[in-house]
């Protein structure tokens, strides 16, 4: 197999904490909240998440277990009760899941990763 | 003076009538595509066909319609370039605006027929990009026209039609017709990237989930 074609065939894993922010992209939003080491954040997750050719490996417990959890501790720190606002952060990470499912259709994700398995790599 | 007035107006009034003759011409022979385009869509579903149909309508129109525009005088068409691409930037930023106030309405209620909406009005926004020499916005009318019939073949549709402008470059290797699934998925899947993640970020941002990332990292 040439360079080249390896090069296509390279995986990756993003760290949790990074993936988050292909989902959040903080690099164009005017808000003195986000500093420019989230912006750089950003920037990086989403070019690896949407703009390259290499797969990246998406494990299960991220979508299921890890942004539920950081979701969760938003509402409960931050003292969230407004009905709307609840429906919006329970709904995003099925919403997440869908465009992952997308994505996965265009071949960008080479298969569902299953916990187990990404648990073991971790 | 009296005289010259007059003469001045009558040559005026002649310049216009005729520049609006042009103009309604223009407006005439889009409006003819617009109604081939939907007359299409309303008798089959199969978008091989309407994409054959769109592209064969759209090089006759544009063909005539530039035909047409050649008339204008060179000033009237100076004048008129910059509240064209006024409306034009005006329009962007509207589409672009209603595809996010769909996607947040879709997180509170969790209605597919609001995501697809979006999906098709930030179509509409990439539509309207340059150049315009492409038949864009018939694709997107010809998938408004299908929404509500199918919704998939309605995505698929507009982003082949857009597909020029779409900032995921997985695009599908078969055509809508063979998988129009896969063509939905990549319209929504820009979508997402590109409207729905700065939306994520503005709402979460002002609701304090950055300081949660942050005490997460420590």
């Amino acid at each position: 197999m040439s360079q080249k074609e390896n090069k296509e065939e390279d995986h990756i894993i993003l760290d949790s904490n990074l993936l988050v922010y292909a989902f959040i992209d903080t690099e164009n939003i005017l808000s003195r909240k986000i500093n420019e080491r989230e912006k750089i954040y950003s920037r990086i997750a989403k070019y690896f998440f949407y703009e390259t050719p290499t797969k990246i490996l998406l494990p299960n417990f991220i979508l299921d277990i890890e942004l539920p959890r950081i979701l969760s501790k938003l509402i409960i720190q931050k003292h969230i009760t407004e009905e709307t606002k609840l429906k919006i952060l329970v709904n995003l990470p099925k919403q997440l899941k869908q465009l992952t499912h997308q994505l996965q259709l265009l071949e960008k994700f080479p298969q569902q990763v299953d916990t187990q398995y990404s648990l073991s790599i971790n | 003076m009296s005289i010259q007035a007059t003469t001045f107006l009558n040559t005026y009034r002649k310049k216009m009538d005729k520049v609006q003759k042009i103009l309604l011409d223009a407006f005439k022979e889009i409006i003819c595509a617009t109604e081939d385009v939907l007359d299409i869509t309303q008798q089959t579903q199969n978008l091989k066909l309407i994409i054959e149909a769109i592209e064969h309508v759209s090089q006759t129109t544009l063909k005539q319609i530039t035909e047409i525009l050649e008339e204008l005088p060179t000033q009237t068409i100076q004048e008129l370039n910059p509240q064209v691409e006024k409306a034009r930037k005006e329009a962007i930023q509207g589409y672009t605006l209603l595809a996010k106030i769909a996607y947040i309405t879709h997180l509170a209620t969790q209605d597919q027929k609001l995501l697809h909406l979006g999906a098709l009005f930030y179509a509409a926004s990439k539509a309207l990009q340059k150049p315009a020499t492409k038949p864009r916005p018939l694709y997107i009318i010809a998938a408004i026209h299908l929404a509500t019939k199918n919704p998939e073949h309605a995505l698929a549709l507009a982003a082949y039609g857009t597909r020029d402008k779409l900032p995921i470059k997985h695009q599908p290797r078969e055509k809508p017709w063979q998988n129009p699934h896969k063509w939905a998925a990549l319209l929504q899947a820009s979508y997402m990237y590109e409207i729905a993640t700065k939306t994520n970020a503005e709402l979460l941002a002002e609701w304090g989930l950055l300081e949660i990332l942050q005490e997460e990292e420590e």
